[in-house]
């Protein structure tokens, strides 16, 4: 092969040599998860095909002071314009700052700490709870016997000491554990039942996923998993995780949905279909 | 075409989406496994690829357009997720080759195994314009849409991908000719 001066027909028939037929499984996975994902409509005028100059040059107008208007409002009230930087808003431009509170239907912007550049755009159901800018709770919030919660993480740490949420692998300063690290260190506690682990793609970024069972009961009133200043621990006994490890360009994205064997199959599925929603920006 | 499907899917008809997934399903997987060499990140980016399609289809304005957006996002979704296993499995063991095998019509197994090595050293997006240049026999001008680059670029591209090709089939070639194993 090598002494063949033209490539293009063995590329082409490397190419087509090769599998060429779509496992059924790929139908199934495709029709659930577009069962949960809401399409987006496009901000189109329909029935409107014709606009003249003079309306065009009023309309750009108007949208010229609406958003010289908007973008007054978003600069700082305090503060020079030689302040600090903010950071770069990388979310859907419809997306806005995950309140605390109940919450309407509609995209939000969760960070796993005020000010991380590292944004989780999720389209949240109607009369669930925001925390913290970090958690969505579920209709009946995230406590046991039958709430539902989502929260999003980055890079973390695991708690050796379930306790003790200082207390983790690989220490403070050390270079952030990869995902197969994270596996391992979560796997490695005895005080949880860890299984599934398994390759995934969320929000177009790979990585693993896993389940974990919390005991009945708890070692401590706070049940630990990943460390503080991005903790996150059980919201009650025998909670149960469905830990979403994505690499997010280098950095490792966590998003965790929490339920419990009792919470209602609308609410995981709202949850679900929640997560299928996501959107991360690094 | 399905014109009729995609509108209905347009208006978030789910059957009518199913249905086109399944008359299209085969090419598309078999795309994204040209891209990506591997079954199991194929189907994971198939399954992703086709649920942004959903979710995303109302913004199509011309239906008829369909199969050339759909390789559009399925090859960025294979893209994407090939630079992630690209940084994961770089130093990628590969296997001593056996020396002469059987041939077959036109390559044989140790051809298939050099042409797979040399591959899988491209780029993702060199490997996507290959795919698209080659296995689905787009023009430049078309892979230049697909991709959303410049049709120059595109060119230069596909030479730099065969350059490439053809270096790392000779530098395999050699490299067992001369330690009796690859790298």
């Amino acid at each position: 092969m090598t002494a063949r001066s033209d490539l293009d027909p063995t590329l082409k028939a490397w190419f087509d040599d090769g599998p060429s037929t779509m496992p059924d499984r790929v139908i199934d996975v495709v029709a659930a998860r577009i069962g949960r994902q809401r399409q987006r409509r496009p901000w189109r005028l329909h029935g409107r095909p014709f606009m003249n100059t003079q309306i065009k040059l009023i309309a750009a107008a108007a949208a010229a002071v609406v958003l010289a208007i908007a973008g007054w409002n978003l600069l700082p009230k305090t503060g020079s314009f030689g302040g600090p930087p903010t950071s770069t808003p990388t979310a859907a431009p419809t997306a806005k700052p995950l309140p605390d509170g109940t919450l309407r239907a509609g995209d939000y912007i969760l960070r796993a700490l005020p000010g991380d550049p590292m944004t989780f755009v999720v389209t949240a159901p109607e009369g669930w709870q925001g925390l913290g800018g970090f958690f969505l709770g579920g209709p009946r919030a995230s406590g046991a016997p039958d709430g539902v919660g989502i929260s999003v993480n980055h890079d973390p740490e695991v708690v050796s000491n379930p306790c003790d949420a200082s207390a983790h692998t690989p220490g403070p300063g050390a270079s952030p554990p990869s995902i197969d690290d994270l596996v391992a260190a979560i796997s490695s506690r005895a005080d949880l039942q860890v299984s599934g682990v398994t390759e995934t793609v969320l929000a177009g970024y790979a990585g693993k996923r896993l389940d974990i069972q919390f005991p009945v009961t708890l070692a401590c009133s706070n049940q630990y998993v990943f460390a503080e200043p991005k903790g996150l621990y059980a919201n009650g006994p025998a909670n149960r995780w469905r830990v979403w490890l994505v690499d997010v360009g280098g950095q490792t994205a966590v998003v965790v949905l929490l339920d419990y064997a009792a919470t209602p199959a609308a609410d995981r599925a709202a949850a679900e279909a929640a997560i299928a929603s996501i959107r991360i920006s690094p | 075409m399905d014109l009729d499907l995609i509108e209905a899917a347009q208006r978030g008809d789910q059957v009518a989406f199913v249905d086109l997934v399944r008359s299209r399903g085969d090419r598309l997987f078999a795309i994204a496994h040209r891209i990506l060499r591997d079954v199991g990140w194929a189907e994971d980016a198939l399954q992703d690829a086709l649920v942004i399609a959903w979710r995303d289809l109302p913004s199509l304005r011309d239906p008829a357009r369909f199969d050339p957006w759909m390789h559009r996002l399925l090859t960025n979704v294979c893209i994407a997720q090939a630079g992630r296993e690209r940084r994961r499995v770089a130093n990628l063991r590969v296997l001593p080759l056996d020396g002469a095998t059987a041939p077959d019509d036109l390559l044989s197994v140790a051809d298939r195994d050099q042409l797979d090595r040399a591959f899988r050293r491209l780029v993702p997006e060199e490997r996507a314009i290959l795919v698209l240049r080659y296995y689905l026999g787009y023009e430049p001008t078309e892979i230049a849409e697909i991709l959303g680059r410049p049709a120059g670029t595109v060119r230069s591209r596909i030479h730099h991908a065969n350059r490439a090709m053809r270096a790392a089939i000779d530098a395999d070639a050699r490299s067992v000719v001369v330690g009796g194993t690859a790298r």
